[in-house]
């Protein structure tokens, strides 16, 4: 692997984790309570690229996410609270690295985002300072008599004993710029594993000062009860040191699993105190006098610890602690029970992290496979026809035995490629946020059918059309605050993303309980455009399709988000190049769905072969219902559109009559109809012969033929002849549109 | 290595010498060393002249020895440190919990501070501790 190739696996990296940044951000956001465990994976992640990025050198995003980092160390040791601003602010800091992390990828200079980042670290630095200092600072012996006589612990004159003023470490507060609290316990088998404490102090030594060390001797067994091979120690240590916490956690890297670790930030809150003592098994006030004795704390943090405490009375239940217990065994099984229960539920509702068992494999080698497994396909096809022109059963059974593997094949390697939507959509968490404080609107976005799957390259494409289909929804479609109240609705709009499979395509929905689309307004709109042909009626789904051409637009004012009748046009035009349509549901008042309709792959199909004329063409298997012969009985009278099909009128048509200027003869006397399916509608295609199932490889038609619609793509046969790859949504637009311009001649006509 | 246990001249009084390693490997020995000769010893004198290696498991069984004697009311005294202990001593603040005199030399004094753990305690607060 060259340099060039661990770039790109940074690239890749970094663009995962700004993702788990975003959404991390977007979930304290909405669920603010127990932010630890968020907090410290955000940090983890900013820690991850500025990691990645000094290896090559970024020296910018070096420097920007150390800044962002200590922000994030301070908000997660509680020094800093997190509020809605600072979130706010942290997207934006995202969004910073993001866009350096681009420039770098497509090596572009970065000069023009030096006002940004001025702006940002500016704004970090504002945040770092905002909060006031953790403790106030009251004389010492009032505290003294305080603790003395409000504390808990039953014994006033130990605390008094303690904050004497003859025990001189304790007779003034020490400067505590830089002096950590590192609290270690080493596991039994730590020995064994021949892991020691001592080398690791050494360290600790060699890059900073151990101002005080107290090693806990309490949990050493009797002699006689004495495992020689494991490890009973404990450690207090006061460190002064002006690294981070990341260095000192990573000088207990090599123990890190045999350790109990726990480091408490020079600048630390009672509440971080609190915890850090309801952690740690020992008996409460032998940790604290040694605490207060090493200088670990100091008195007066020791009575905003008893403050807290008072309304917080749980870090002293340790089974060890004096205070009396009044807690009913019964209740307290339960309680244990209970919480296991909690925990347990915890654990299996966790996501298991997905990078264990995943690999990152390069996407030009899946095309490459995938390309290969399209040529062994078309291979397999052309052995298939051989096998048949030579009416040999055995080779007939190799061949048949042989397709069955390749298509198990094919469908594999066509999986690889496919990846969740749910991606993509929760990607729209953060565009719905930034657009409702943009607009001040309230949306609930509502993901649904997240784990629905397609093409890779599909999910690439659709980015695009569905960020301005939701931009669209949002700025046009769901009402403000006021408009819903007076409406009768929920003051939240509605915005529901939603996925699911249909007969070999996927749709996708993007539905809104908004206003929904006026249909006068857009015919108004479209008479003044001179769109609209006043000899004929239009349906409601051909009024609604005007706004997809180029420059149509109803809105009354054009913000900076749609309005300018640019872009739906666009979506449509995407959309199609993916072989996709898209369909609009609406009613005024209620809301509007877009739906997106897109094959799930634009590599294989399973097909079905037949033909016309001596012409070949293929349609996709899944779309196919039925075969039927056809008979000059199925016509009805006057209608040569329409067949009776066992009492039930379907729509019919030649293909030859759409593919040919002019009848071809055939020698076949006998013709079939072709029954498909196409978003709940079902018509037949006059065929000559049918030749069943067909594996296909589409090929692109090529630059020449863009514009050519009804076809999707070419296939080679096992004789050489080239088949079409038909695409029935086009073919059917087109029929429909031959047939209003037919009807609009016929009533001219008359 | 075994452990030899000689008598010195006040009664009672006996001295092993540790000689090479006194690591993780010789505690099991150790452990049984000392239960098997306990009844005869009202002091134990560990000579440390000879002592090349220490690691924190052999520093854990000398607390545990010590804590041992101390419950016992007998006297488990080191003598003759090798800096390979003093540092173990110093750095670990252990220097108070075992009681015993050092001797170190006025170079070795720049290096050994005896700064950490029970030392410093006052003595009021020792016992709770």
């Amino acid at each position: 692997m060259d340099l060039e190739e661990i770039k790109e696996v940074f690239f890749t990296e970094s663009s995962d984790l700004l993702q788990r940044i975003e959404s991390t951000l977007l979930s304290l956001e909405s669920d603010p309570t127990n932010p630890r465990e968020r907090l410290d994976d955000l940090f983890r992640c900013v820690h991850t690229i500025k990691g990645s990025a000094g290896i090559f050198g970024f020296e910018r995003i070096v420097k920007f996410t150390h800044h962002l980092e200590e922000v994030l160390d301070e908000l997660r040791e509680g020094i800093n609270s997190l509020t809605s601003e600072s979130i706010a602010l942290f997207l934006d800091c995202r969004d910073y690295i993001s866009e350096i992390i681009e420039d770098i990828a497509n090596q572009r200079d970065s000069k023009d985002k030096d006002d940004l980042e001025k702006t940002l670290l500016e704004k970090l630095k504002h945040y770092q300072k905002k909060e006031p200092p953790p403790i106030e600072a009251p004389p010492v012996e009032p505290i003294a008599l305080e603790i003395a006589k409000q504390t808990i612990y039953k014994s006033p004159e130990i605390i008094q004993e303690i904050l004497k003023p003859e025990v001189p470490s304790l007779e003034e507060e020490p400067e505590r710029k830089n002096l950590w609290h590192i609290s270690v316990r080493f596991k039994e088998n730590t020995f064994k594993h021949g892991l020691d404490p001592f080398p690791v102090f050494k360290y600790l030594q060699k890059h900073g000062e151990i101002i005080n060390l107290f090693t806990l001797t309490h949990n050493l067994p009797e002699l006689e009860d004495w495992n020689p091979e494991a490890c009973y120690l404990g450690f207090e240590l006061v460190y002064k040191s002006e690294k981070d916490k990341n260095f000192i956690e990573e000088a207990f890297e090599f123990v890190k699993f045999d350790t109990d670790l726990i480091i408490l930030h020079p600048e630390r809150t009672a509440e971080d105190i609190c915890e850090f003592l309801s952690s740690r098994t020992e008996r409460k006030l032998r940790l604290i006098k040694i605490l207060l004795y090493i200088g670990a704390i100091t008195p007066r943090e020791l009575k905003a610890v008893l403050d807290l405490h008072r309304v917080r009375k749980d870090f002293m239940s340790s089974p060890t602690s004096n205070l009396p217990k009044q807690v009913p065994v019964q209740t307290t099984k339960n309680n244990i029970q209970d919480s296991s229960i909690e925990k347990i539920k915890e654990i299996k509702t966790k996501p298991t992290p997905k990078d264990s068992k995943t690999i990152r494999v390069d996407l030009s080698k899946l095309d490459h496979l995938i390309n290969l497994v399209g040529e062994l396909v078309i291979s397999s096809a052309n052995l298939n026809q051989y096998s048949i022109s030579k009416q040999d059963e055995s080779l007939q059974e190799i061949v048949f035995h042989l397709n069955q593997l390749i298509s198990e094949l094919r469908d594999s390697a066509l999986n690889l490629r496919m990846v969740p939507i749910g991606e993509t959509f929760n990607r729209f968490q953060r565009v719905v946020r930034d657009i409702c404080n943009e607009l001040g609107k309230e949306v609930d976005l509502k993901i649904t059918g997240g784990e629905t799957e397609l093409d890779k390259s599909v999910v690439e494409k659709i980015t695009d059309p569905l960020t301005h289909l939701v931009r669209n929804a949002l700025d046009h479609g769901i009402e403000d605050k006021e408009e819903r109240i007076k409406l009768g609705k929920t003051p939240k709009g509605i915005l529901h993303l939603h996925a699911y499979h249909e007969t070999g395509s996927i749709v996708i929905e993007v539905k809104d309980d908004g206003r929904g689309l006026s249909k006068e307004k857009i015919y108004k709109k479209a008479q003044e455009k001179n769109l609209i042909n006043s000899t004929r009626e239009y349906s409601e789904d051909e009024i609604f399709r005007f706004i997809f051409l180029p420059g149509f637009s109803t809105a009354e004012k054009v913000t900076n988000l749609s309005g300018r009748g640019v872009g739906m046009d666009v979506v449509l035009k995407n959309i199609e190049s993916l072989r996709g349509t898209v369909n609009i549901l609406s009613k005024e008042k209620e809301g509007t769905t877009i739906q997106v309709r897109l094959p799930l792959t634009l590599a294989i199909i399973d097909g079905f072969l037949f033909q016309v004329g001596t012409s070949y063409f293929v349609v996709p298997l899944e779309q196919v219902v039925e075969c039927v012969e056809f008979k000059p009985e199925f016509l009805n009278g006057e209608n040569k559109d329409i067949i009776n099909l066992r009492g039930h009128p379907l729509p019919f048509f030649a293909l030859s009559n759409l593919f040919f200027t002019q009848n071809i003869p055939s020698k076949k006397t006998r013709k079939n109809i072709l029954v498909v399916r196409y978003m709940q509608r079902e018509v037949g295609l006059l065929v000559d012969s049918l030749l069943g199932e067909f594996q296909t490889v589409i090929k692109p038609l090529g630059k020449i033929f863009t514009n050519l619609k009804g076809v999707a793509g070419s296939t080679v046969l096992g004789n050489g002849e080239v088949a079409l790859v038909l695409d029935l949504p086009s073919i059917f637009q087109l029929v429909i549109q031959r047939e209003q311009e037919k009807l609009k001649k016929n009533r001219r006509e008359t | 290595m075994d452990f030899q246990l000689e008598p010195t001249t006040v009664k009672g009084e006996y001295k092993v010498s540790i000689g090479g390693n006194f690591t993780i490997y010789l505690l099991e020995k150790w452990k049984k060393f000392i239960l098997e000769n306990i009844q005869s010893i009202d002091t134990l004198i560990l000579d440390l002249k000879h002592l090349k290696e220490i690691d924190s498991a052999g520093i854990q069984a000398l607390l545990i020895t010590k804590n041992y004697f101390r419950r016992l009311k007998k006297n488990f005294i080191l003598i003759h440190h090798p800096a390979c202990i003093i540092s173990h001593l110093d750095l670990f603040g252990l220097v108070g919990f075992m009681e015993d005199k050092i001797s170190i030399s006025k170079k070795d004094k720049e290096i050994y501070k005896f700064s950490y753990g029970i030392k410093k305690l006052p003595k009021v607060l020792k016992k709770w501790i």
